[in-house]
């Protein structure tokens, strides 16, 4: 487990708030640069005693799905992950309240537990390329990020190589190829589909890019394909921050972590105008706390580094531009298409073999246009073709019985599509709501545009010709934009940029106004790109860490 | 509304069985925290009186039967119900207990007996009737891990029962001048709730599996393609 010094030292050459995706690696990469480092976590420890992937529903309880699970997560409890034996690692929503406006909810899905959403993150990764990160210049909306994809590229590399991502290497500009593992199989029905679209229609269908293993790396074995990773790992075979980059930094004897630190705000040095470290309220014993330290660095989740931000000064701090708080994002989802595939014999079986993945169609819209259908940027899809079990059939009786064994063979596609950064979809601080440790909540402002509801629907049309391309019947389109936030894909607000007066970060996620404050989590994005966004998200993180190892060394923080 | 008033409700909707059920219903254990595995003979409900209890084990048992496999009354899908019934969210199980009580009160217009107590043939008819008419109702919500979306399952309300004796006697003829809406969304609740008891049972991933049907992998094995 991760080694543990200086528990009771208050002075650090850094302080990282967060120990999920980014907090580890932020740890991993300072601590190993010889800097002293704590990680605040606001959950509690866990260790792989907690893991429950291997326990069958009949020996739960509910199941598996415990009614009790909404009493205090009536948000959290919407969550396919969010399951009987692991809620606790999701936040209390009653003492984590944030606000809307009741016309227009927000789902804000969040972990507090060591590792925090890197326990049980769907762990899908994908490069983004310039296509995404200069599509301002392209087609006119929004702005550039302040990189590209050649300046992404080594941190990307030292990601893939350290957690492992398997996949199939496709050699499309639009979705890079990272440095892979093996890939994981696609089943018939994903050949099926993979063949059609490649010869009718010229689209690539991919296996799954994921952050879990197929060969052995670091100690850590690979998948035995279990199934529900969200619940556990005990072989290591996933990709999570606690037993890979924070265990790596608790190796170099320069760790402190801290958990059950709930992070109020940072503090500040009135006389040198650089934050002094971070106030935290002990989450057990309810006494406010600190630590100090010369650098910030930010990677408690998107929402939670810029409610920091706000929370530390009137106005929010690092806010010359006034954007802080602004251009939230998240990928609309939650429709596409399903179908059967009757070339196939179905054969069901429950339990194991069980692959913790599934197919990716890569964006093909507006790739040398600009607008398709009224709408720019484009779209992905997840999805994937297993035989099931046809728990839905008709009637009852013994027909039904057998009905639900013999199964079908089933295929679908969901959309997840790129949102465009508006200024008007942002969060600011509810002044008449704190939460259980007395910090005032966030108020949330999002809605999707046009061009969101546009892709959505022009993906779910396209899912439904590629099925039918591909022989498969009953082919139908289903579902209804999600829930802003409930792709549990939100960035923005705090974001990156050359000019001062419209971004809070610079290329290197350090604010523009207080040198030595970080933000390397989800709220430095300029835009959405349609890809899953968490190991964008590390690279990120590393290359903040290589300027913040530099000018430590130059002892210019 | 809190529990007791939904019993209230529940048991004046029974009708002639609300005595019986009343009385069950005082003497019912209170704590929700049972453990997890113990016999079925020292098994107690916590939610439903011994009628609605024994209503929803021949139910159970209706829409998956003994083959030469297991039932759901062996996978003691009745005992899972009734967790979820007494712990669930109140609103479903409000529904649950209306619907119970149509279904007797369809079964005594019919054939003058509570459900429990009509002829297999008798019960097989009406739930033919009850699925018919929910043909059309909308299909089951399905989160992103394609199990059931349970925020979106189980909300809708059961119309109040129709009551024994009630006008328009149509005993023994036939079920085509009664509303059978309320019924059909009843049945597709107990449905719901009878395949997630039944097969996340060992008994029900037993009978998924038979015949060792488990591959050695997941992927096409199809070298050639397809």
């Amino acid at each position: 487990m991760i080694q543990i010094v200086n528990a009771n030292r208050n002075q650090f050459d850094a302080v990282v708030v967060g120990s999920g995706a980014t907090g580890g690696w932020a740890a991993k990469q300072l601590t190993e640069a010889g800097m002293s480092v704590a990680v605040l976590e606001a959950g509690p420890k866990i260790t792989p005693k907690d893991f429950t992937e291997h326990v069958e529903p009949y020996q739960l309880k509910y199941r598996g799905s415990s009614p009790r699970i909404l009493d205090r997560r009536p948000v959290q409890g919407l969550v396919y992950a969010c399951r009987e034996s692991n809620y606790e690692w999701f936040v209390d929503d009653i003492e984590n309240p944030y606000t809307t406006d009741p016309e227009h909810p927000f789902h804000w899905i969040r972990q507090r537990v060591l590792g925090g959403r890197s326990m049980s993150w769907g762990r899908q990764s994908y490069r983004m390329g310039d296509l995404d990160l200069k599509a301002a210049s392209r087609d006119g909306f929004g702005e550039d990020w302040p990189i590209s994809y050649a300046d992404l590229v080594p941190h990307y590399e030292t990601v893939e190589r350290y957690i492992g991502i398997s996949g199939q290497p496709e050699g499309l500009p639009q979705l890079p190829d990272s440095i892979f593992q093996p890939p994981m199989a696609m089943t018939c029905g994903e050949v099926v589909l993979r063949n059609a679209l490649k010869q009718k229609m010229g689209r690539t269908v991919t296996i799954g890019r994921v952050a879990i293993l197929t060969r052995p790396l670091h100690g850590r074995q690979p998948c035995h394909y279990c199934g529900p990773c969200e619940q556990g790992c005990v072989t290591f075979s996933y990709y999570s921050s606690p037993w890979t980059t924070l265990k790596a930094a608790g190796a170099t004897g320069r760790l402190s972590l801290i958990t059950d630190a709930v992070a109020s705000h940072i503090v500040m040095d009135g006389k040198s105008g650089r934050a002094a470290g971070i106030a935290y309220i002990d989450r057990t014993t309810r006494m406010p706390r600190d630590v100090r330290a010369k650098v910030v660095v930010l990677c408690a989740s998107t929402l939670e580094s810029t409610r920091l931000l706000l929370n530390s000064a009137a106005g929010g701090l690092a806010n010359s531009s006034g954007v802080l708080g602004h251009y939230l994002m998240d990928h609309i989802y939650g429709g596409g298409a399903s179908g059967e595939m009757p070339m196939l014999k179905p054969n069901p079986w429950y339990g194991p073999p069980r692959r913790p993945n599934g197919i990716y169609i890569p964006r093909f819209r507006n790739l040398k246009e600009t607008m398709t259908n009224g709408f720019i940027r484009g779209y992905g899809y997840q999805g994937g073709s297993n035989p099931e079990f046809a728990m839905n059939a008709p009637g009852f009786g013994a027909q039904f019985k057998e009905a639900v064994r013999r199964g079908r063979w089933n295929i679908s596609l969901g959309v997840w599509g790129e949102c465009l950064p508006r200024f008007e979809n942002f969060v600011e601080i509810d002044r008449d709501r704190v939460d259980a440790w007395g910090i005032p909540v966030l108020k949330i402002h999002m809605q999707w545009s046009d061009n969101e509801r546009k892709i959505f629907e022009d993906a779910r049309q396209q899912a439904a010709e590629m099925l039918e391309a591909a022989g498969a019947t009953n082919v139908r389109m289903y579902g209804r934009p999600s829930v802003p936030g409930f792709c549990i894909h939100e960035i923005g607000t705090a974001r990156m940029g050359s000019d001062p007066k419209k971004s809070v970060l610079n290329s290197y996620c350090q604010t523009h106004d207080v040198k030595n404050i970080f933000v390397t989590d989800g709220a430095a994005w300029v835009s959405s790109a349609c890809q899953n966004p968490t190991l964008s998200m590390m690279a990120l993180t590393v290359r903040a860490c290589e300027y913040i190892k530099d000018a430590y060394k130059k002892n210019d923080l | 509304m809190n529990r007791r008033d939904i019993l209230k409700g529940a048991v004046a909707g029974a009708g002639a069985l609300s005595a019986e059920a009343a009385q069950q219903h005082q003497h019912a254990p209170r704590a929700a925290d049972t453990p997890a595995v113990r016999t079925a003979a020292a098994w107690k409900p916590l939610f439903l009186d011994k009628h609605q209890n024994e209503t929803v084990t021949v139910l159970a048992e209706l829409i998956i039967p003994r083959t030469n496999t297991p039932g759901a009354r062996e996978a003691r899908v009745n005992e899972y119900i009734d967790l979820i019934l007494n712990d669930g969210p109140q609103d479903p199980s409000m529904h649950f207990v209306q619907g119970l009580s149509w279904l007797d009160g369809y079964a005594l217009r019919l054939h003058h007996k509570p459900f429990v107590r009509c002829t297999a043939e008798q019960q097989t008819a009406m739930l033919t009737a009850l699925d018919r008419a929910g043909m059309t109702a909308q299909p089951q919500t399905l989160n992103r891990a394609g199990t059931p979306d349970r925020a979106a399952e189980l909300d809708r309300p059961v119309a109040p029962p129709i009551r024994p004796g009630g006008p328009a006697a149509t005993a023994g003829t036939g079920s085509t001048d009664v509303d059978l809406a309320p019924g059909a969304r009843f049945f597709r609740q107990i449905k719901m709730l009878t395949v997630s008891a039944y097969y996340t049972s060992e008994i029900g991933i037993n009978e998924l599996n038979k015949g060792g049907r488990v591959p050695a992998s997941f992927g096409c094995t199809h070298p050639e393609g397809h």
